[in-house]
């Protein structure tokens, strides 16, 4: 699934959180997005997965204009909810039944068995999510975006409250069903799973375009981890009012 | 079209009460408290009928409020399914919207109906008192709907959101108001407007309601202004949680949160004495009375948020006035020193949670 974002321009609130950004997400690819609190990472991917309203802009999928069918992306495209936004009193595998009732079915091909085993939820999926940790909500969390078995998924800081073993097993397992021909879109705090991972990467200021970054250039970075690091928070640092769009 | 969403909310209240009455003490009370109501609709029964216009008037005040309250209440569920619940698919499908709003509904009309039929077997008209209520209830709908539209409605561009006030770094004070006035880009313009809107509805219908039975007349007088006062009672746990760890006193924060009350009280005030109806004194007492409970009740929510759960707040609040209510019934004298009482507590909470200590 191929999705191209074009001048999008999202409101939030009063207001403006994203500010004529275009890019696009390849099939078979893993789009990472960096950019300070409040840079409009999760206003643009929420935007893009139907969850929030569009200003202006265009979004198309697979060359079809979807821009005005918020329905559309909310049901083609997979997205992890807010930890807030799980049901406290529900248990794990009462919440994927609600997503989709016949999910234990839909996650048995392709590689979401694997994603399930990095994730390891089995052992508390039928305890209550107000019960558990942070990390523990994170990871149901992380596998709602699947349960649908969807050919693009995104995520907002995918990694945030796992414990190491789990986050690095889940970059493994979400490269392996990139690899496969999903479509992933990534907010991220931090280079390391940009360069490691991603097939291209976006820097957000202000909620516009700071710099944009190919698979070469991610390649460099992977050479000289530190360098691109200091460089990325240079941009970061520097970028204030001179984005390119 | 909105049957996961009602679905889900259904299993959210059966387990949320299956929760709350989980113990066999629990379970002992709930059937006291419907063994007291069953005793208390039976004695009402026994009593006196009322009259058609004081039952019709407080159907009026009460049906009104209830409906927008509700209907606003729907509508934020609405947006947050559409947003961020992870039934975002289904809730975004067509006429899921509407649909679940008007499912939403049934159990206030319910209580309504109920209502109706209770009152108009005791006053022997019906008809009246369901004609009354549904005009009442439309009311309240259709202003609920309408704030809900205008939420929706952002400045186009950042400039111009800049323009019009610069609500990208509202004030505390301003940023309390967008809350109480669902988010209007400028807050403090959208609240006078609403005011003054309220003093017009006054002032309109005490003139009309001039010749009117006396229950009518007191219910043209105070309606605008609690149906305002209902409209604009929101709480907003955020932002006074940051102003406590900010440093800002008790004082200020009940200020901030009293604001409207006080405006809506002095230009319904106004507005009563342009026209002095018969009894207006009378409708004079009720109106501070009335809002000085509005401003008593948001400055207890407001005191009592930093910390804590909006929930929870919220039940403590009903059940401080729930235990005021006892005390005036037993002996009515003794609730302006037990509410003052309990609110030097509820101050004492809120100056624990202050960050910085001047």
């Amino acid at each position: 699934m191929r999705i191209v974002v074009r001048d999008l321009v999202v409101r939030r609130g009063g207001t403006l959180a994203v500010d004529g950004v275009s890019f696009a997400a390849e099939p078979g690819g893993w789009a990472g997005i960096v950019g300070a609190n409040g840079s409009g990472k999760t206003s643009l991917l929420r935007a893009v997965a139907g969850r929030l309203g569009t200003r202006s802009g265009h979004i198309l999928v697979d060359g079809a204009d979807r821009t005005d069918d918020r329905g559309w992306r909310a049901r083609h495209l997979g997205f992890a909810p807010e930890l807030a936004a799980l049901p406290t009193s529900l248990t794990g595998a009462e919440l994927f039944a609600i997503v989709a009732p016949d999910w234990r079915e839909s996650v048995r091909s392709g590689g979401l068995p694997a994603l399930r085993e990095a994730l390891a939820f089995d052992t508390f999926l039928d305890q209550r999510i107000g019960a558990l940790s942070a990390g523990m909500r994170q990871r149901l969390a992380l596998f709602c975006a699947f349960l649908r078995a969807p050919a693009a998924a995104i995520l907002d800081e995918p990694f945030n409250w796992l414990d190491p073993v789990c986050a690095f097993d889940t970059r493994a397992a979400l490269r392996r069903l990139v690899d496969d021909g999903l479509t992933l879109c990534t907010a991220l705090h931090e280079t390391a799973t940009l360069v490691g991972y991603c097939d291209s990467g976006l820097l957000l200021s202000e909620g516009r375009v700071g710099r944009r970054l190919d698979a070469a250039g991610l390649a460099r970075g992977r050479e000289d981890h530190g360098a691109f690091e200091a460089d990325m928070i240079a941009v970061l640092r520097g970028l204030g009012g001179k984005p390119d769009r | 079209m909105a049957a996961p969403l009602l679905r889900y909310d259904l299993l959210l209240a059966r387990r949320s009460f299956a929760d709350s009455f989980s113990t066999a003490r629990d379970r002992l009370l709930l059937a006291m408290v419907a063994v007291l109501a069953v005793l208390w609709m039976r004695d009402a029964a026994t009593r006196a009928a009322p009259s058609l216009p004081p039952g019709a008037a407080m159907m009026a005040l009460l049906a009104g409020p209830a409906a927008y309250g509700w209907n606003a209440a729907a509508l934020r569920r609405l947006d947050w399914f559409r947003e961020s619940s992870v039934l975002a698919p289904q809730a975004l499908l067509p006429r899921a919207g509407s649909s679940y709003i008007a499912f939403a509904q049934l159990p206030l009309l319910s209580i309504l109906a109920a209502g109706v039929l209770f009152l108009g077997a005791f006053t022997g008209a019906p008809s009246r008192a369901s004609a009354i209520a549904i005009l009442s209830y439309g009311a309240g709908l259709a202003l609920a709907a309408g704030a809900g539209k205008r939420a929706e409605r952002p400045a186009a561009t950042a400039d111009a959101a800049r323009r019009k006030g610069g609500t990208n770094c509202p004030g505390p004070f301003q940023a309390l108001l967008a809350v109480q006035t669902f988010g209007g880009d400028r807050p403090v313009r959208s609240a006078s407007l609403l005011i003054a809107g309220a003093a017009l509805s006054t002032l309109a219908g005490c003139l009309v309601a001039a010749h009117q039975p006396a229950a009518a007349r007191f219910a043209a007088a105070l309606a605008p202004s609690v149906l305002l006062l209902v409209a604009t009672a929101r709480n907003a746990p955020d932002i006074v949680g940051l102003l406590a760890f900010a440093g800002y006193r008790a004082a200020s924060v009940a200020r901030f949160v009293c604001a409207i009350p006080a405006a809506n009280l002095a230009a319904a005030s106004i507005a009563l004495l342009l026209v002095r109806p018969e009894g207006w004194p009378a409708m004079l007492e009720s109106l501070l009375l009335l809002h000085l409970l509005a401003a008593l009740v948001a400055t207890a929510r407001a005191w009592l948020s930093p910390g804590r759960p909006a929930r929870r707040v919220d039940v403590q609040v009903q059940l401080e006035i729930l235990a005021l209510l006892i005390v005036g019934t037993l002996f009515a004298p003794l609730v302006p020193p037990v509410a003052a009482w309990r609110l030097r507590l509820i101050h004492r909470h809120y100056s624990r949670s202050l960050w910085v200590q001047g």
